[in-house]
């Protein structure tokens, strides 16, 4: 304090001895919309002598005689230097209006409560302008983020409309814990959660598709802890900020977006035909030793005698179903986008209509929609400024069942291609009891997720001086989400009745947070800014476990409902609070525009935590330099812009449920013999606390040829501790499972990037390269005292294991096929061959998460031409091919895939794929457990991906047309894609059953369905 | 300047105080919450039977079953043909929840048992009794939990091969294998405790009667006569129970006002009880057995097997086999399981008492008129009367051989033949189930995976039975 009224001293002093000089030059600087701007430096080049402009955009600047070169600079406008000349005494006024700077404005980086220009950010950001988002249609926004910058890991979710992405920034430091990143919409934290509603089936609807990717100006993901330390406790998987647009231009303009497309299945699985199915159906039966036809699962039974085996096979024989193919078609993309952009004098406005009808490739599969933004901005007085946004979004999915709950997953496994889709009767041929087959399921039940969703944040900010503000925000999301099903009796055998049911659930996301704001610059060089606040958010999730309509015979409609012609049933009704406090500030300082410190500290509080471990700190220290400022780089041929830069800090996770602390009981009113029951239902821990990681960061932003190659080098470090961990607890206990804090998880990992143009400027041929490439290294460092099966992943394939990754594969090593009896062998621990498949002889067997990944974009622009390439890749992650144990294992009801043809057939022979056989003891399996976890389904899951191909054209349009821009895109995405795999495809993203299923096996394919290829026209018009 | 701080200040006061505001438990599911009255801890032993009944609706039964030679192969059910085959494996979803479940009655009686004491009035001799319910629940589920994934009592001397986790406390410490002794003794605690404070007789829930028939079973398979004989007798003269003399209907439909025979001891039941007065909700513990059994397109998911059809096929004139059994097209399917949809599942009944006290005595070298006695009510039941009964003349060995017989015919599917044959297999008879030992390793089922998550636990040697 004493050294801040030392420097206010100071510059008093300054003033004074400036002020006994008489002649003066003084006046107002204005901007383009002739709103004064207050803080502009104003500046005599040759003594060096400066003021700031007032509240009110006044300066007087007091100078001896003489010329003078009279400077005027504020961040994010162009510099401006005005020649003048005083005679003894004179005062002369000079008003000034400075133009926006487009370029500095993108140079400012949003960095969580406030924004930074981009030279001085200390920390690890990647921006990604909102321009390239759209360019590549995507189910939901984060898929956009493929690609687009180092450190930032996505899988785009398979092939369903509306499904989410799998992202990982800089690895994964959480097992049990949710391991995405934080996504903030203008300073709003929002729901995420695509648990919800647990697992319900499919793919689960995705909570982020809410947002319309036209409506975002940019994204910030933010990654090392100078970066993520103001959101302290959540920042430890990264923060994604998304900045939507506000009214920029001066007046009023539009911006038309249409786009048209199709979707495809970007592979087809090569499953058996019913000649094939049978003929190797039939090998495997006389293999085991059976005579005559073999019996055939549905149709007859090994019992059955060999006459009746005989016609029934026969009968399979005149059948043949590509149940891939009936469930499977050309689905149709269309989507129109309306942006409005107006600014007057003391308002601006950005108001946006979208409706975007994204069909997939599955039949019956579509996601519809409807968003609507206005964000506008108000200067209610010189001093006071009111910001307010919101957004309203509609949506429909069509849902239909894949991967384990049916649908394409059901084509893929038990859907033989005998079955017919009706028998001789016309009726839906249903197997597996009665209860399969996925056209009876997709055309007799409705099945679908209804959302509305608002989004709404005002904020006030108060300018006290050019030095301090005040701001205080309030903000709201609110997301209704309905599961409506309905099925008619008669589809399935165990169904007694019709039944309409739905799932309601809502969640009310209140945030408001204060900050106060002080900035200044002493001595000129000297720039010292601070920024301390609060905030409290409170989470309320509410729903029934069930509502049924008994009795109806479609779902219900909103009219009866609201009407209440109906009388629902209802299920338990829930409601789960969640509350968070915070403290944070942020200091900066720097010196000469080339030095830089910033400290930040947040304190947070959960009530998901008990009253001993609620508060977590989580401090964080950065340093910058800008050496190409030094005299020694200044005038540099090559290297125009060097910065370095390191970061040291704590942060967090708490991604867990809400009630993971507590031993929660519950009662039943019919319990047992008509009486009432109460029982536990959870383990608690009251112990539970933060999960915290230390991360370290050193990066170089370079930049070469003035600009012409420029980008960033990065490497970090991230030690993670008291891992939250819901483990396996003792089955004894007679509960699955608990959380408990245990483990450490070290990730460290190199970045680069690099964007070159790489042509002449002056060239008209325009050609610019962007790359970039992430390596990760993950290891578990310790996971307390549990053992591997203490913590279980997929489909029982991966397990946590220390040494090696998070999300490893757990099986037992396939050591090749006898070739004298065609039998598979497995390595026992000792490395011995064994026919025996032993679970207790699993190992380590590669990890899910890629050790590189990344994306290269080429674009050329020439005239009004523009061509862009886009494509993505992922290198040295390993992909479980978990369906295969079935598609290639023993011969069951299960269809297979055509690559079993590579089977062993006779002594000697040196096949892929052992012996055929209907028994499980012949693969050393137990009878009864198909399930055949080994390596031999393990490949290499190394992938180049063509992600966009894009050609447009930019019409000239006449200089007085209201039409100002008129663009044509034709282009297609995932046109192809380069792997060694041999299953459908090395990108996934599987139907997750929880947080842990998602961090620990990321990459097992299960039945999962392929990726889309699409293509589209787009057109673009700004008026 | 004096001014910012002030209004800085303000900004932040509101939430100084915010500690309380963390607070939000799950409002009403806290054991604070719902564990505070004698009803409460009603409510909570309730939750035992709930539990229990769940159990024994048939799925722990056809596993126990399935280990024998009584039943085929099942028709498609992956996780039943691993225990059919005895080659069990710690990912068996079917085996893992029927031991969760066990352990989950353990569990929630233990929940009774440790925090009784907060409850602060009770009727008189009712803390006692539920005290002495959860005892006797949580040593059954022990010992039930012990003779399906342990080899059998007597199988080494001293029986120091490992048995099951002794869990007698809620609490989730990281527990090993205790000895098949060390369960023993424990169950045989707790059921003595049982025995001397429950009441004589308690409705359908655990009287003193129930622990002294299970305290019968208990004793038989240690081998301990004497014990078996005195405990059944008990029960058999209590007068609380009558021996069925005619009806060979061992799961009647339920009514709403019958829900037992009265053979049944001890054992769950099934329920109809109106709502508010008006329609009638069934509250349905017979499921797995009717779902197992019953015959769906010619075929059901456990049939008899071949080597049990011949078994009984001796005698026509035996009238069970009629009205148990129904055969088409080679396949016998266990009747008695489907006859009915709703019905409770006796766990102890006098016919079983009567049989073991009938083993148990000649075995003993006890009185063979009373064991004599024991099997012709059950001969004199299955055969027209007197046309079958056991002579006059008849040896321990007899009556040992034809006590065995009837048992195995009579108790087809409740799950207690496979305990008898491990029983006969210590004894040092040449038991061969299935062309494999009694002992083969995977006799024993797998335990869970996650039972195993613990360093140290031992788990079973899987295979070795073909």
């Amino acid at each position: 304090m004493k050294k801040f009224y030392s420097s206010l001293f100071l510059v008093g002093a300054i003033l004074f001895t400036a002020s006994s000089i008489a002649q003066t030059v003084s006046g107002k600087v204005y901007d383009p919309a002739n709103q004064t701007l207050p803080g502009v430096v104003v500046k005599d080049k040759q003594s060096g002598n400066g003021v700031a402009t007032d509240i009110d955009g006044n300066y007087t600047l007091n100078l001896v005689p003489g010329k003078h070169t009279v400077e005027f600079v504020l961040i994010g406008y162009i510099n401006q230097s005005k020649e003048i000349t005083l005679t003894e005494g004179q005062k002369l006024a000079l008003n000034i209006t400075l133009q926006e700077d487009e370029k500095m404005a993108e140079e400012v980086v949003v960095v969580g409560y406030g924004v930074q220009r981009k030279r001085d950010v200390t920390g690890s950001i990647t921006r990604i302008d909102g321009k390239e988002l759209t360019q590549v249609p995507v189910p939901s926004f984060e898929a956009a983020l493929q690609g687009r910058g180092a450190g930032i890991q996505v899988s785009q979710g398979s092939g369903l409309a509306g499904s989410g992405s799998l992202v990982r920034i800089r690895g994964i430091s959480s097992i049990s814990a949710g391991g995405d990143p934080l996504y903030v919409v203008d300073g709003i934290p929002i729901t995420q959660n695509p648990f919800l509603r647990g697992n319900s089936g499919a793919m689960n609807s995705n909570p982020l598709t809410f947002l319309n990717p036209n409506d975002i100006e940019s994204i910030e993901v933010l990654k090392d802890a100078a970066a993520t330390g103001i959101y302290g406790s959540r920042g430890a998987n990264g923060v994604v900020l998304i900045t939507t647009k506000r009214g920029k231009k001066q007046g009023l303009s539009l911006d038309l977006n249409v786009r048209m497309g199709t979707s495809e299945a970007a592979a087809k699985p090569n499953m058996m035909s019913t000649d094939e199915y049978l003929q190797m159906r039939q090998e495997a039966w006389e293999n085991d030793g059976g005579t005559g036809y073999t019996w055939l699962p549905s149709l007859s039974g090994a019992l059955d005698s060999p006459e009746v085996r005989e016609q029934k096979y026969k009968e399979a024989q005149k059948t043949n179903t590509n149940w891939f193919d009936e469930l499977t078609g050309v689905g149709i993309k269309q989507s129109y986008n309306i942006g409005i952009n107006y600014v007057m004098n003391k308002a601006k406005f950005y108001a946006s209509l979208s409706n975007d009808d994204n069909g997939s490739y599955i039949i019956g599969n579509r996601f519809v929609r409807n968003s609507a933004r206005l964000n506008a901005d108000f200067n209610i007085s010189k001093k006071l400024l009111y910001n307010v946004g919101g957004s309203f979004t509609q949506s429909v999915n069509n849902r239909v069942d894949a991967a384990w709950s049916g649908g394409v997953g059901e084509a893929m496994s038990t859907a033989l291609p005998y079955y017919p889709v009706y028998d001789s009767t016309g009726k839906y041929f249903m197997w597996n009891g009665g209860y399969s087959n996925p056209i009876a399921y997709r055309e007799q039940r409705q099945w679908v997720n209804l959302e509305k969703r608002v989004l709404t944040n005002h904020s006030l900010t108060y300018l006290i001086n050019n030095h301090w503000s005040l701001r205080a925000t309030g903000s709201l999301d609110y997301l209704d989400q309905v599961e409506m099903k309905y099925m008619p009796i008669g589809v399935n055998v165990g169904q007694m009745q019709d039944y309409a049911e739905k799932f309601p659930t809502w969640v009310t996301n209140w945030n408001s947070n204060g900050t106060v704001n002080y900035n200044r610059t002493y001595k000129e060089d000297h720039r010292v800014s601070f920024m301390a606040g609060s905030e409290v958010q409170k989470s309320v999730t509410r729903g029934y476990s069930q509502v049924r309509y008994p009795g109806l015979a479609a779902l219900p409609t909103a009219a009866e409902v609201d009407a209440d012609t109906i009388t629902p049933q209802f299920g338990n009704s829930y409601e789960e609070v969640t509350t968070f406090v915070s403290f944070f500030g942020r200091f900066n300082y720097s010196i000469d525009d080339k030095y830089y410190f910033q400290l930040v500290s947040r304190a947070d509080a959960s009530s998901k935590f008990g009253a001993n471990s609620r508060w977590g700190n989580f401090p964080s220290a950065s340093v910058g330099w800008i050496a190409s400022e030094e005299s020694f780089l200044k005038d540099n041929k090559v290297i125009n812009f060097l910065k370095l830069r390191g970061s040291w800090g704590v942060t967090g996770n708490a991604d867990i449920p809400r009630t993971a602390q507590f031993e929660t009981w519950d009662q039943g009113a019919g319990g047992y013999f008509g009486n009432p029951i109460r029982f536990q239902t959870q383990l608690g821990n009251p112990d539970l606390k933060w999960e915290t990681s230390m991360i370290l960061d050193a990066s170089i932003e370079y930049g070469l040829w003035n600009d012409r190659i420029h980008g960033t080098i990065s490497a970090y470090s991230k030690r993670t501790s008291d891992v939250l961990l819901q483990y396996n607890v003792q089955t004894s206990t007679g509960f699955s499972n608990v959380w408990a804090n245990a483990g450490e998880i070290l990730n460290q990992g190199l970045e680069f990037s690099i964007k070159s143009n790489n042509l002449s400027p002056e060239s008209k041929l325009q050609w610019i390269t962007d790359f970039n490439i992430s390596r990760n290294m993950n290891e578990v460092i310790s996971i307390g005292e549990f053992t591997p099966d203490a913590l279980s992943g997929g489909t029982n394939d991966s397990r946590v294991q220390i040494g090696k990754p998070v999300g490893s594969y757990f099986l037992v090593p396939f050591a090749g096929i006898d070739p004298t009896n065609g039998r598979p062998m497995y390595y026992d621990l000792d490395g011995n061959k064994t026919y025996e498949y032993n679970l207790n002889n699993r190992q380590y067997a590669g990890a899910g998460l890629p050790k590189g990944y990344g994306g290269i974009t080429n674009s050329f622009t020439y005239g009004g031409w523009s061509l862009s390439v886009f494509m993505t890749y992922s290198l040295g992650s390993k992909i479980f091919d978990s369906s295969a144990k079935r598609q290639l294992g023993v011969t069951t009801d299960w269809n297979m895939r055509t690559d079993k043809f590579d089977r062993w057939q006779e002594p000697g022979d040196d096949a892929r794929f052992p012996v055929q056989t209907l028994q499980e003891n012949t693969y050393g399996l137990q009878s009864g457990n198909p399930w055949w976890n080994t390596t031999l389904f393990i490949y290499d899951a190394d992938y180049l991906r063509l992600k966009n191909i894009s050609l447009g054209y930019n019409f000239k349009m006449k200089e007085n047309s209201p039409l100002r821009n008129l663009t044509v895109q034709v282009a297609a995405s995932n046109l192809f894609v380069i792997t060694n795999f041999v299953g459908l495809d090395p990108e996934l993203v599987r139907d997750f059953e929880n947080p842990q299923d998602r961090n620990l096996s990321p990459n097992t394919t299960y039945l999962t369905p392929p990726q889309e290829k699409s293509y589209f026209v787009t057109l673009t018009a700004n008026f | 300047m004096k001014k910012i701080f002030i209004l800085a200040f303000c900004f932040t006061l509101p939430l100084v105080s915010c500690n309380k505001w963390l607070d939000q438990p799950p409002t009403g599911n806290l054991r604070e919450d719902l564990f505070n009255t004698a009803e409460d801890a009603q409510e909570t032993l309730n939750s035992c039977y709930d539990a229990l009944a769940n159990l024994y609706d048939g799925r722990i039964q056809s596993i126990s079953e399935l280990l024998s030679d009584n039943i085929t192969q099942p028709n498609t059910n992956n996780d039943l043909r691993s225990v059919y085959a005895r080659q069990t494996t710690f990912f068996n979803g079917t085996t893992n929840k029927v031991y969760q479940d066990l352990y989950t009655v353990v569990w929630r009686c233990n929940t009774l048992l440790d925090n009784i004491d907060v409850i602060p009035n009770f009727d008189t001799g009712e803390k006692e009794r539920l005290i002495a319910e959860a005892r006797f629940l949580r040593g059954f589920c022990h010992w039930a939990a012990v003779k399906l994934w342990a080899q059998p009592y007597g199988w080494t001397p001293g029986n120091t091969h490992p048995g099951v986790p002794i869990r007698n406390r809620a609490a989730a410490d990281p527990l090993l294998r205790s000895t098949v002794q060390e369960v023993y003794d424990f169950v045989q605690e707790d059921f003595e405790f049982a025995y001397a404070n429950l009441p004589e007789t308690n409705g359908i829930y655990a009287s003193k009667m129930a622990a002294a028939g299970v305290l019968a079973t208990f004793h038989f398979l240690k081998q301990e006569w004497n014990l078996a004989v005195q405990y059944s007798t008990e029960v058999i003269n209590s007068g609380n129970f009558s021996f069925e003399t005619e009806s060979l209907d061992r799961y009647p439909e339920i009514t709403q006002s019958n829900n037992t025979t009265t053979e049944f001891v001890f054992g769950t039941v099934s329920t109809l009880f109106s709502i508010n007065g008006g329609s009638i909700a069934q509250d349905r513990r017979c499921g797995s057995f009717v779902n197992n059994y019953q015959i769906n397109n010619g075929i059901a998911e456990l049939m008899v097997s071949q080597n049990f059809q011949d078994y009984i096929n001796l005698n026509p004139a035996d009238k069970r086999l009629l009205q148990w059994f129904t055969f088409e097209s080679n396949r016998a399917f266990l009747k008695k399981f489907f006859t009915n949809q709703i019905y409770s599942v006796p766990i102890v009944h006098l016919t079983e008492l009567h049989l073991i006290r009938a083993e148990a005595i000649a075995e003993s070298g006890g009185d063979l008129s009373t064991a004599r006695a024991d099997i012709n009510k059950i001969l004199n039941r299955a055969f027209e009367a007197g046309t079958n009964e056991i002579s006059e003349s008849a040896t321990a060995e007899d009556v040992i051989a034809e006590a065995r017989r009837q048992y195995r015919i009579e108790l087809i599917g409740e799950g207690k033949y496979t305990e008898q044959l491990r029983r006969y297999g210590v004894m040092g008879e040449n038991i061969i189930i299935r062309d494999a030992p009694y002992d083969c390793p995977g006799m024993a089922i797998q335990f869970p995976n996650a039972e195993s998550t613990v360093i140290g636990f031992e788990l079973n040697p899987e295979g070795g039975c073909n």
